[in-house]
C-alpha cells in the first residue's frame, strides 16, 4: 500500500497540464542506459494488516526487559517512563514538524527547546547549553574539537575510566583531525582517576575528558585536580552518562569544567536497543559562538509578546559550509522534548528521590557483598568475583538476572561484574540479586 | 550616490586613506545586502594583513560575511564601539561605523582598488 | 493564546511516581550538590500536561497542511510506523543484550541493509550513522581510511556550489580541503568546470542527484568516468533520492559512496529537527572500512561481528537510532517496489505540476523539467522593498507553511518548493491560488506584505534580538 492520493483522473489530468503523455516522460533527462530495467529488488508492498503480524512477530523474538531480573546499565539504563511523557511527545505538532527556522510558526517547539535549555543549565549549573547532540559519545566528540580549537592544542587526555564505547567514538574523529589521545589510567584501589599520572601529561594537552561518575560508577573528586588543569591552560571536560547523578551529587559548574557533555537517555528515553537517544554538550557563556549545533534565546515579535528563534545561526553549516563550527544539521530535538517534559512531570522531588533510590539500592548491596574499588559509587557497582566474569554472567544469565561483564574491555578487571540499580528494582529483587550472586562473591567463596 | 574621497573593494568594503594610514568600513549597499547586523567580529591591534584576505567578520541574522582587506599592513586602531554595538553600524556606514585603522604597507596596492565611479557601476543592477 | 513559561508557574504539589527513599547518605560532603535546583517546576500531573499541550499547539505539523519545504520532503509520516516502533519488543530492550535475546532487533537491521543496498545499488551499509551529516562524515572518514590503506595522499574534495551546507562542513570536519565549483547555466555540474581540478590529489567528488534545483545531473557518468580516471570516489548526498527512487539507483550512476536520510525518503519524522538516521553505503571495494560493528547472518543467527580489523571504528555508542530504522523498515515493507518507485513518479508529477502553474506568475530561474522539487526566484520583487522573507511570511498569515527560503545560495530570493508524493491536487491547487493572492498583494499593497504575519497569532519574530541579546535561559 501507499500513501499517495492520486486519482487515474488526477494523474491524467496533471500530465495533461504539463504536456506529456506518460509520468515516464518526466525522467526523459535520466540517460536510460542507467535507468533500473526491471524493478528494485526487494518484497512487494504489503498492507497495515499484514505489517503489524510481521512486525509483532519480529517484536516477539527480542525479550523484554520485565522478563528478568534487570541489573544491566553501561550507558544504558532502565528507569521509569511516566504515560503522560509519550502522550503528550507524541503529539503530531512536536513529531511531524521540521527544524523551527519558521519561528511564527514553530513557537511550540521554541519555547520547549528554551526551557530544556534552562532546565539543563540548572542542573549541570552551567551558562548556556546546545538543543542536543546525536548521543553522549558524539558530544564528547564535539567537546574534543571546542577544546583543541579553544586551546589551539592538539593532545587530548582521556580517562580509562570513560565508557569504552565513548573512547572508540572519541578515536575515530580525533584520527580524522590528527589529534593525539593519550590514556590516563584510573586508580587501582579507589578506582578513581589517576591524579598523577594526569599531572604528568595534561601540560600542552587541550583538555581532560573524564566520566563522572565513571563508568564502574564511581564518583570522582575533579575539585582535587581541576587546578592542575586550569594552572597550563587546559579545559575540563566531564561526560555525565548517569544525568540523575546531577541531583545529588556535584555538578560540572560547581567544579568550574569548561564543557560539559554526556547522554540523556536516562530522563525518559527509554532503552531502545540503544538509540535514539540525546546527548547534550554545555560551556561557559564566553564560549557561546564556539558551541556547535543549535541554540534558542528569548526575544519578541513585532507586538512585543515574548517569543523565542534560534540565535547565532551564522556558526551552522547552513550559513557556514565549510567552516562551521560543527557539520550538524539534524540533532535529536524530539529527545530534548521529551527531556523537558519528562523533567517537568518528576519535578526537583522526583529527580532527587530517583536519584536517592538508586544510590540506596546500590549502596545496599555494596555493604552486603562489598566492592572492587573503594572510593565511593552512586548507582552502579563493579564487584568483585571468585571466578571469571563470563562464567558467572552467563550462570546468573541462565537463572534470568541480567549484568553486565565488562572483561572485553578492561582485561585487567576479569573478576569483576558491573550491576546497574535505578528506581525500578525492587528491594525484594535486590535482596534476591545478592542471594544468588553471593557464593560466587570475592569473600563470600566456599 | 557613494563618495568619491574613498576606494572600494568587489566585496564591499571602502578606506579612506591618509598619510600612510587607512580607515576600513563597509559600504551601505553592502549592510543593505545584510541586513540585520548581529555581530562583527575585528582583529587585535598589531595583527597583520594582507590584502585581499580576510580580517574579521560580520553577521546578520541569515548571513555571516568575511571582512576583506583592502590593503596589505597592521591593524593601528580598532572601532570599539562597533564592536559593542554591531546593530548600529549601518546607521553610518561611512562615519562612525568605521571599523578598523591600518598602517599601510605597499601604497601600490591602492591602484589595484575600485574608484567611486566603478563602484557604483558595479552596485548598479 | 500563547503559552507562559514553565518558569513562571506557581509551585503546587508535584505529582509523585515514586515512593521517596529513607536514605542515609555515605557519599562525603564536598562531594555532594550545593547548587539548588531552584528553577525546577513543581506542577501536577495535569498542569505539565497542559502546558505542553499548549505549547505544541503553536506549532505546525505535517497533519495540519502542506509542508512545502524544499530539501526536507515533508511528507505524511503513517501512524502504523509510529506505533510499532513503539512495540515493548523494540522499546524495552538493551544494547548489550546476549544475541539470542534480541534476533528480532538484528533481523531488522540486518533486513534494512539489504533492502538499502537493492535500493542504492551498493554492496554493504551500516545503519550507525544518526543523521545525515553524521553519515556524511562516516563517508569521508572510509575515504579517508581507504586511500590511507592504498599509501595514498589525497586531500582535496570537490563540491558545487549548489551543495547542501553540510557537505562542505563534513569535509572540513573530516580534515578535507574544499574546492566550491559553479554550477553551469542550466543548474548543472559541467565536466568542464571539474576538470581543472582533477589531479591525485582529488579524494572526492561530492553531488546530490538530482541537485538542490531539483535537476537531475545529466553528466553524471561523465563526472564519474573523470573522478574514477584520476583514482578519486564519487560521493552521493541521498537528500535527494526520492525524486529518482526506483527509477535508476546511485550504485548504477558510479557513485562509490551513499548516505540516505531515513526521514525524508522512508518517512521517519523529523521530529522538530531529529532523531533522523543516516545509513551509510559503500560499494565492494570500501566495505572493510565500514563502522563495526556490522550485523551478520550465520545459520540462521544473527550477531554482531566486530572483527574488521580495516575498520575506521564507531562513529556512535550502539546501533544506531535503532526506533527510527524501524519506522523506515516499515515504509518500505508497506510500499514495497512498485510503492518505492511511486514515491519518485508522483513527487515528480507533483513538482513539475507546481513549477508550470508558480511560472505562470513566479519567476523559475532554472525551468527545465524537474524532478521532486525546484527553486523560484522572487527577486523581482526586490525593487518594491519585498524579500523571499516577507512572501513566506505573509504566507504563514494564509495557513500555510512557506516554501524554503535563501537556499541554494545559488539563486537569489530563492523560494525552493518541495511538495511531496503525498500531497493532494486538490492541496496543490489552493497552495497556488494561495500564493497568487500573495503575489498579487506584494505588487498592489506591498506593505501589508512587508509587515506580515499580521494575521497570525504570533506577528514578525525579532531574530536580530535574540542573536545580540543571547538570553538562552530562563
Amino acid at each position: 500500500m501507499d500513501y499517495i492520493p492520486h486519482s487515474k483522473e488526477d494523474i491524467r489530468y496533471m500530465l495533461d497540464a504539463l504536456g506529456l503523455e506518460s509520468i515516464d516522460e518526466l525522467f526523459l533527462d535520466i540517460p536510460n542506459n542507467l535507468k533500473l530495467k526491471e524493478e528494485l529488488d526487494i518484497p512487494e508492498g504489503i498492507t497495515e494488516i499484514e505489517l503489524v503480524k510481521i512486525l509483532k512477530g519480529i517484536a516477539s523474538l527480542n525479550i523484554t526487559s520485565d522478563k528478568f531480573l534487570w541489573f544491566l546499565g553501561g550507558g544504558c539504563y532502565r528507569h521509569f517512563i511516566p504515560q503522560a511523557l509519550n502522550e503528550v511527545s507524541h503529539r503530531q505538532e512536536f513529531y511531524t514538524s521540521y527544524t523551527p527556522y519558521q519561528a511564527e510558526l514553530s513557537q511550540g517547539t521554541l519555547q520547549t527547546l528554551f526551557e530544556f535549555q534552562t532546565l539543563l543549565c540548572n542542573l549541570l549549573h552551567m551558562d548556556v547549553t546546545n538543543d542536543s547532540m546525536y548521543d553522549g559519545a558524539t558530544a564528547s566528540t564535539e567537546a574534543m574539537f571546542m577544546a583543541c580549537d579553544l586551546t589551539k592544542r592538539s593532545r587530548v587526555l582521556v580517562a580509562r575510566s570513560l565508557h569504552p564505547e565513548y573512547k572508540m567514538v572519541l578515536k575515530t574523529y580525533a584520527e580524522s583531525r590528527g589529534i593525539e589521545i593519550i590514556e590516563i589510567p584510573y586508580d587501582k584501589d579507589s578506582g578513581l582517576l589517576d591524579i598523577e599520572v594526569m599531572g604528568k601529561f595534561i601540560q600542552n594537552s587541550a583538555c581532560i575528558i573524564f566520566q563522572n561518575p565513571n563508568f564502574f560508577g564511581i564518583i570522582e573528586n575533579p575539585e582535587l585536580f581541576e587546578p592542575l588543569v586550569h594552572n597550563v591552560g587546559a579545559l575540563l571536560i566531564p561526560v555525565i552518562v548517569e544525568p540523575f547523578s546531577l541531583a545529588l551529587i556535584k555538578p560540572p559548574g560547581e567544579y568550574k569544567a569548561d564543557i560539559a557533555c554526556g547522554d540523556l537517555q536516562s530522563f525518559g528515553l527509554g532503552m531502545r536497543f540503544g538509540g535514539p537517544s540525546a546527548g547534550f554538550l554545555a560551556t561557559k557563556i564566553d564560549y557561546i559562538r564556539r558551541l556547535p549545533g543549535r541554540i534558542v534565546g528569548m526575544t519578541n515579535d513585532k507586538d512585543g509578546k515574548r517569543v523565542y528563534a534560534f540565535v547565532l545561526q551564522t556558526r551552522e553549516q547552513h550559513i557556514r559550509r565549510a567552516s562551521a563550527t560543527s557539520n550538524i544539521c539534524s540533532n535529536e530535538a524530539l529527545c530534548a522534548i521529551k527531556v523537558a517534559i519528562y523533567l517537568s512531570l518528576i519535578g526537583e522531588k522526583g529527580l532527587k528521590d530517583i536519584a536517592l533510590t538508586c544510590y540506596q539500592l546500590t549502596n545496599t548491596v555494596r555493604k552486603a557483598l562489598g566492592s572492587y574499588f573503594s572510593a565511593h559509587s552512586f548507582n552502579e557497582l563493579l564487584i568483585p568475583l571468585s571466578a571469571n566474569s563470563s562464567e558467572v554472567r552467563d550462570i546468573l544469565r541462565e537463572r534470568g538476572i541480567f549484568v553486565l561483564d565488562i572483561s572485553k574491555w578492561y582485561p585487567e578487571l576479569k573478576d569483576t561484574i558491573l550491576a546497574t540499580f535505578t528506581e525500578m528494582n525492587s528491594k525484594e529483587e535486590v535482596n534476591r540479586f545478592i542471594e544468588e550472586i553471593m557464593p560466587y562473591v570475592r569473600g563470600f567463596s566456599l | 550616490m557613494v563618495p568619491e574621497n574613498l576606494k572600494y573593494t568587489d566585496t564591499h568594503e571602502w578606506i579612506k586613506i591618509e598619510n600612510g594610514y587607512g580607515i576600513v568600513g563597509v559600504t551601505q549597499y553592502g549592510f543593505e545586502k545584510l541586513g540585520d547586523i548581529v555581530y562583527v567580529e575585528l582583529p587585535e591591534v598589531g595583527t597583520k594583513l594582507r590584502q585581499g584576505e580576510a580580517f574579521g567578520v560580520i553577521e546578520s541574522v541569515k548571513a555571516a560575511v568575511d571582512l576583506i582587506s583592502p590593503v596589505s599592513g597592521t591593524v593601528e586602531e580598532v572601532n570599539e564601539s562597533a564592536r559593542k554595538s554591531p546593530e548600529n553600524l549601518p546607521n553610518d556606514p561611512y562615519g562612525e561605523s568605521w571599523l578598523i585603522k591600518v598602517r599601510i604597507e605597499s601604497p601600490s596596492e591602492i591602484e589595484k582598488l575600485l574608484s567611486n565611479e566603478a563602484y557604483e557601476e558595479l552596485i548598479k543592477e | 493564546m500563547l503559552e507562559d513559561s514553565l518558569f513562571e508557574k506557581r509551585k503546587s504539589k508535584c505529582t509523585e511516581y515514586i515512593n521517596t527513599p529513607d536514605v542515609e547518605l555515605e557519599i562525603p560532603e564536598n562531594l555532594l550538590r550545593k547548587s539548588p535546583l531552584e528553577i525546577f517546576p513543581s506542577l501536577s500531573e495535569q498542569e505539565v500536561v497542559r502546558h505542553f499541550t499548549n505549547l505544541s499547539r503553536l506549532n505546525y505539523g505535517i497533519d495540519n497542511n502542506i509542508y512545502p519545504l524544499g530539501s526536507c520532503s515533508m511528507k505524511y509520516n503513517p501512524k502504523i510506523d509510529e506505533a510499532l516502533a513503539e512495540l515493548d519488543g523494540f522499546v524495552d530492550i538493551h544494547p548489550y543484550m546476549d544475541e539470542c535475546y534480541v534476533q528480532g532487533a538484528l533481523k531488522i537491521l540486518y533486513e534494512l541493509e539489504e533492502f538499502l543496498c537493492k535500493i542504492t545499488g551498493m554492496s554493504a551499509f551500516t545503519l550507525q550513522p544518526a543523521a545525515g551529516a553524521h553519515g556524511e562524515l562516516t563517508g569521508l572518514l572510509i575515504a579517508k581510511a581507504y586511500f590511507r590503506d592504498r599509501k595514498e595522499k589525497r586531500d582535496l574534495v570537490i563540491i558545487p556550489d549548489s551543495a547542501h551546507g553540510t557537505n562542505p562542513a563534513s569535509a572540513a570536519m573530516a580534515g578535507f580541503k574544499v574546492v566550491e565549483v559553479k554550477s553551469d547555466d542550466r543548474g548543472l555540474v559541467s565536466p568542464s568546470v571539474i576538470k581543472p581540478f582533477l589531479n591525485d590529489n582529488v579524494a572526492l567528488i561530492m553531488l546530490t542527484n538530482p541537485n538542490t534545483l531539483g535537476l537531475f545531473e545529466e553528466d553524471i557518468e561523465e563526472i564519474a568516468y573523470l573522478v574514477h580516471n584520476v583514482g578519486g570516489l564519487l560521493y552521493y548526498d541521498g537528500a535527494n533520492l526520492n525524486g529518482i527512487v526506483g527509477i535508476v539507483r546511485p550504485g548504477d550512476m558510479g557513485f562509490d559512496i551513499v548516505h540516505l536520510n531515513l526521514h525524508k525518503t522512508f518517512s521517519a519524522p523529523h521530529g522538530g529537527g531529529g532523531p533522523g538516521a543516516g545509513p551509510l553505503g559503500v560499494k565492494e571495494s570500501l566495505a572493510p572500512f565500514l563502522p563495526v560493528p556490522r550485523v551478520i547472518l550465520k545459520d540462521g543467527f544473527y550477531s554482531l561481528d566486530s572483527n574488521f580489523p580495516k575498520s575506521i571504528g564507531r562513529v556512535k555508542c550502539f546501533y544506531g537510532n535503532f526506533s527510527v530504522l524501524i519506522k523506515a523498515y516499515c515504509y518500505i515493507r508497506l510500499l514495497g517496489k512498485e510503492g518505492l518507485r511511486s514515491i519518485a513518479e508522483i513527487s515528480s508529477l507533483n513538482a513539475n505540476y507546481l513549477q508550470k502553474r508558480l511560472g505562470e506568475f513566479l519567476d523559475i530561474p532554472y525551468k527545465r523539467l524537474c524532478k521532486h522539487e525546484f527553486v523560484a526566484s522572487l527577486k523581482s520583487f526586490r525593487s518594491k522593498g519585498i524579500r523571499a522573507l516577507d512572501v513566506a511570511k505573509r504566507l504563514i498569515d494564509k495557513g500555510f507553511h512557506p516554501p524554503t527560503v535563501y537556499f541554494p545560495l545559488i539563486v537569489e530570493e530563492a523560494f525552493m518548493i518541495e511538495p511531496t508524493e503525498t500531497e493532494s491536487l486538490d492541496t496543490l491547487n489552493r497552495f497556488i491560488e494561495t500564493l497568487r493572492e500573495v503575489i498579487d498583494e506584494a505588487n498592489t499593497n506591498p506593505e501589508l506584505v512587508k509587515e506580515a504575519p499580521k494575521e497570525h497569532i504570533i506577528k514578525r519574530v525579532d531574530e536580530a534580538k535574540a542573536s545580540r541579546t543571547l538570553r538562552v535561559k530562563w
